[in-house]
């Protein structure tokens, strides 16, 4: 192959005719991928949180008639105006189902790894675009489905978003584990396609088509979270994936694997023996634990990227993060039990995942104090984005240390299934990723949809959304430190449990207010898309690649070769530059020459090893495979 | 740039409602929380959940101060550059020692009072089943001979054998059902959890214990009652107050309606109860035997 094909490749695609179905439907290009993940997830969290303002209206106004929302809620709301508890049940597994997988997974994952990988590392696209623009559409069918499965007639699934048998596999025990449960699992099954699909891009990607100059010890934060995110999910998605198809069997197919001495199935003439509900536990946990860092980890990426830009100042530790992130990944996967302590299994094994549980609390606890230590000071712009970082690491902290309480499995014994748990898991996941996620839809905003999001509305929304939060769940450590049960759908039948109306009414009314205030957030994020004011192309004087392609994002990224990378993204306020920052394509060589890097003509590839140029047609496919040719040459020349 | 000024205030405002609202919550609803713990496990927990919180709660406080300063104190001016301070490796170690070390402590309390609660019971331990099913509970007694009978889930029948009693089995003889379960302080009772339909969770908040009731499997919690109901009504003034038995897992519509009352007796009266309750065998069962 000659140069001058290989060069000609390196300039995108020259000759690449794009129709509206290939530029916006059916697209192979990551940013538009990342879009339609996130328009996708928003969707889904608006529908995730009407769920959860429908079992609040319960929850904190027990007695009142509700009838007035027979219009959506239709024969779920009985002749009394009251909720029916079956579709109590089925509103918090459809709640948390939502928000864990289609909400802080896809939508988080799906957008930021999607956008991100390859801007940051300075890659043409992802290594597989046709798998990946797979994974999306996978996602969106995953997401049809789920959301028919909540009108049908029988309910929704209604076992709990950890869907244990034998209530799940038994539809005969409770309404929705019936077709609605079948459609869940349908739906989950095609998710867990989609995240593996994705993963696999994002780690071939990062591992693979890193420009010249970009040395994993180059890259930022956001992208050693989103590449450890993913092997994650590549290790921990398949063993959900082998826990639904056995639990298709026992519901299908007559088999025992999680079932034992059932009664209630013996008059169907179905003799259970041998399995073990406990199995389910630990192949779902297997995924859990670490599902549960999959959501965070980007959070905390996006945070880390954020917090340095808006500081002006160099992420405190950078390596000490990486570590941080490395060993958060590693040990999430021997942590799984601690949601089990309760079920019965060997003590032994308890004392095990105690250890290990509490000993992820060290590389936690290093990541907070380097974010304080990039702060500390900083010279700090509060953009929207810089708030919510900011609201990560305190959200972070309080979710943080109540797990502290629960891994110390003694500790777990009065509090496991209370609302104590409830409060641990939606502040750090319901809270403090979604504000991760926030920060990083309003970060990169711009870059994804050329326009600036309305910094005032975004200042509301943020202040709003905090104290919300806050107000909803600090409250419920103490309901749970009281044995109030979660997953109950009225507590009047218990005296110690029913000292809580007040508290309940207070919880639920600041989950109105904060279910309020992002809509806030949707006008801001809708009406900036069209009528936003047009962004420069890098308005936050940011160091990292993906603020040096245009504003209109082309196909293919750079518009001439992609750029060198001479320097790591966090030189911020250095001592001994004029500006608060100094750009990953600046070599020192440009930095004598006193190129103008603030302006909007800064050209990156500018002073580049230029190879020769020459015209030829090239597929996608192509384009990269060239691309990894010319990288190994590169290498091969450097060695 | 007035947002600037406005957010960089915002943060230390937002600090003291923040710990204003926590210490009034506290105090509001103080008289609410559990009483005392009822069980000599849930004392050895409590005294872990109170070490726990004073290690977390100053580390909670100092980095909330630290973080919702910094904002104030380093708010953005033109014209000023931050402070280029990229690493510190001492500063690294320290700060993951610390943690690291405080936490082996917490690692060893921990892993001692969880083998004390899980370990074996006593030998003259009491046994009492709590069986589950949706949607209530039934508690068997030994009776006499302090063994519980030989069940078989095929043999279930709501009306005529609820608990699936194998009758072929001399130890179901004596055995007998009560509604309530019925405890007495100063001995260890083992509470073996059992279900026949799904997983439910055998639930006593006042005495700090739960664990769940899986179909097939063979869960028990083991714990020695401190407080009859009587000394515990006194305790707390309140005259209506009864010890509770909850549902803590899961297992349908009605989850949340499974209580169980938990009477706590003296030793004597607790004797003198048992000895009133009938067998559930009556000699008729012999012949209906499947």
């Amino acid at each position: 192959m000659s140069a001058s094909t290989i060069a000609a490749a390196d300039t995108g695609h020259a000759h690449h005719k794009e129709s509206f179905i290939t530029k916006y439907v059916f697209s192979q290009d990551h940013k538009m991928i990342a879009r339609q993940f996130l328009i996708t997830g928003i969707l889904m969290g608006f529908v995730g949180g009407l769920m959860s303002s429908f079992f609040r209206i319960q929850l904190g106004f027990p007695n009142a008639d509700i009838g007035f929302l027979r219009p959506i809620l239709g024969g779920w709301v009985d002749e009394y105006g009251k909720l029916d508890p079956g579709f109590y049940m089925s509103l918090v597994t459809i709640h948390g189902t939502i928000m864990v997988f289609f909400v802080l997974t896809a939508g988080l994952s799906g957008t930021f790894s999607n956008l991100l990988i390859p801007l940051q590392i300075g890659a043409r696209d992802m290594a597989a675009p046709f798998v990946n623009m797979l994974s999306y559409w996978f996602f969106l069918m995953s997401s049809i489905i789920m959301f028919a499965s909540i009108f049908i007639s029988t309910g929704p699934a209604g076992a709990g978003w950890t869907i244990y048998p034998p209530l799940s596999a038994l539809p005969k025990t409770m309404s929705g584990s019936g077709l609605g449960m079948t459609m869940w699992l349908i739906s989950m099954a095609l998710f867990i396609g989609s995240a593996l699909m994705g993963a696999l891009n994002y780690v071939a990607t990062v591992l693979n088509m890193r420009t010249k100059g970009m040395y994993m010890t180059r890259m930022p934060l956001t992208i050693w979270a989103f590449t450890v995110t993913a092997i994650l999910g590549i290790l921990s998605f398949p063993v959900l994936f082998a826990a639904v198809i056995l639990l298709i069997f026992d519901r299908s197919l007559g088999t025992s694997f999680y079932l034992s001495d059932i009664y209630t199935a013996v008059s169907e003439g179905v003799i259970h023996k041998g399995g073990s509900p406990v199995l389910f536990q630990h192949l779902f946990w297997f995924l859990g634990h670490p599902e549960v860092y999959i959501v965070l980890l980007p959070a905390l990426g996006l945070t880390s990227e954020v917090m340095a830009t808006q500081s002006r100042k160099p992420i405190f530790g950078y390596r000490a993060m990486i570590g941080s992130i490395l060993a958060i990944g590693l040990l999430s996967f021997l942590v799984w039990g601690h949601h089990m302590f309760l079920t019965g299994m060997n003590p032994f094994l308890g004392s095990v995942f105690l250890v290990a549980t509490l000993i992820i609390a060290v590389p936690s606890a290093v990541k907070t104090f380097n974010y304080l230590a990039t702060l500390w000071r900083g010279n700090l712009k509060f953009t929207t984005a810089m708030l919510f970082s900011i609201g990560v690491v305190s959200l972070f902290t309080s979710g943080g240390l109540t797990g502290l309480f629960l891994g110390n499995a003694a500790i777990d014994i009065p509090l496991h299934n209370t609302y104590f748990v409830v409060a641990h898991f939606h502040i750090v996941m319901g809270a403090a990723a979604i504000f991760g996620m926030f920060a990083g839809v309003y970060h990169w905003f711009p870059k994804m949809f050329g326009k600036l999001m309305d910094e005032k509305l975004g200042t509301l929304h943020f202040w709003l959304t905090f104290a919300a939060v806050y107000c909803v769940f600090v409250p419920m450590h103490f309901i749970g430190l009281d044995g109030v049960p979660r997953r109950y759908y009225s507590f009047t039948d218990f005296e110690e449990f029913n000292q809580w109306i007040q508290l309940n009414k207070f919880i639920s009314i600041s989950a109105f207010v904060g279910m309020g205030a992002q809509f806030i957030f949707l006008y801001n994020f809708f009406n900036s898309m069209a009528n936003g004011r047009k962004t420069t192309r890098n308005p936050w004087n940011s160091n990292t690649l993906e603020w040096t392609t245009p504003v209109k994002g082309i196909h293919g990224n750079w518009p001439g070769e992609i750029p060198t990378v001479y320097r790591w993204p966090y030189d911020y306020s250095r001592p001994d530059i004029e500006l608060d920052y100094l750009p990953q394509t600046m070599s020192d060589e440009d930095i004598a020459n006193k190129i103008d890097y603030a302006s909007e003509t800064y050209d990156p590839v500018l002073t580049d090893e230029k190879p020769i140029r020459g015209e030829t047609k090239h597929s996608h496919e192509e384009v990269i495979m060239l691309q990894l040719i010319e990288q190994k040459k590169n290498k091969n020349k450097d060695s | 740039k007035k947002l600037g000024t406005f957010n960089a205030i915002m943060f230390p405002i937002f600090l003291v409602l923040f710990f204003g609202g926590i210490i009034y919550e506290i105090g509001v609803d103080f008289a609410k929380r559990l009483p005392p713990p009822a069980s000599d496990m849930g004392v050895s927990i409590e005294k872990l959940i109170i070490i726990t919180t004073i290690i977390t709660v100053p580390v909670f406080v100092l980095v909330h101060i630290a973080l919702f300063l910094y904002p104030f104190f380093y708010r953005h001016k033109e014209g000023q550059k931050a402070y280029f301070y990229s690493h510190n490796d001492r500063l690294e170690f320290i700060w993951t020692s610390i943690p690291a070390v405080v936490l082996a402590g917490i690692i060893l309390f921990g892993f001692k009072t969880w083998t004390k609660v899980t370990g074996d019971p006593e030998k003259n331990a009491e046994y009492v089943e709590c069986y589950a099913y949706q949607f209530g509970w039934d508690f068997r007694y030994p009776g006499a001979d302090k063994k519980l009978g030989k069940t078989d889930f095929l043999k279930i029948d709501p009306a005529k054998n609820l608990f699936g009693l194998d009758y072929s089995d001399v130890g179901t003889h004596d055995d007998f059902k009560s509604q309530e379960l019925h405890l007495c302080v100063g001995r260890e009772f083992v509470l073996k959890m059992r279900s026949r339909d799904v997983t439910h969770g055998g639930y006593l908040p006042h005495f700090r214990t739960q664990i769940y009731a899986n179909p097939g499997m063979d869960n028990s919690v083991k714990f020695v009652p401190l407080f009859t109901t009587k000394q515990m009504r006194e305790k707390l003034d309140k005259p209506n107050f009864n010890y509770e038995f909850a549902c803590n897992q899961l297992c349908g519509a009605a989850h949340y309606t499974m209580r169980r009352i938990i009477v706590v007796d003296t030793p004597e009266d607790y004797e003198k109860w048992k000895a009133a309750q009938k067998p559930i065998y009556d000699g008729s069962q012999k012949t209906a035997l499947k």
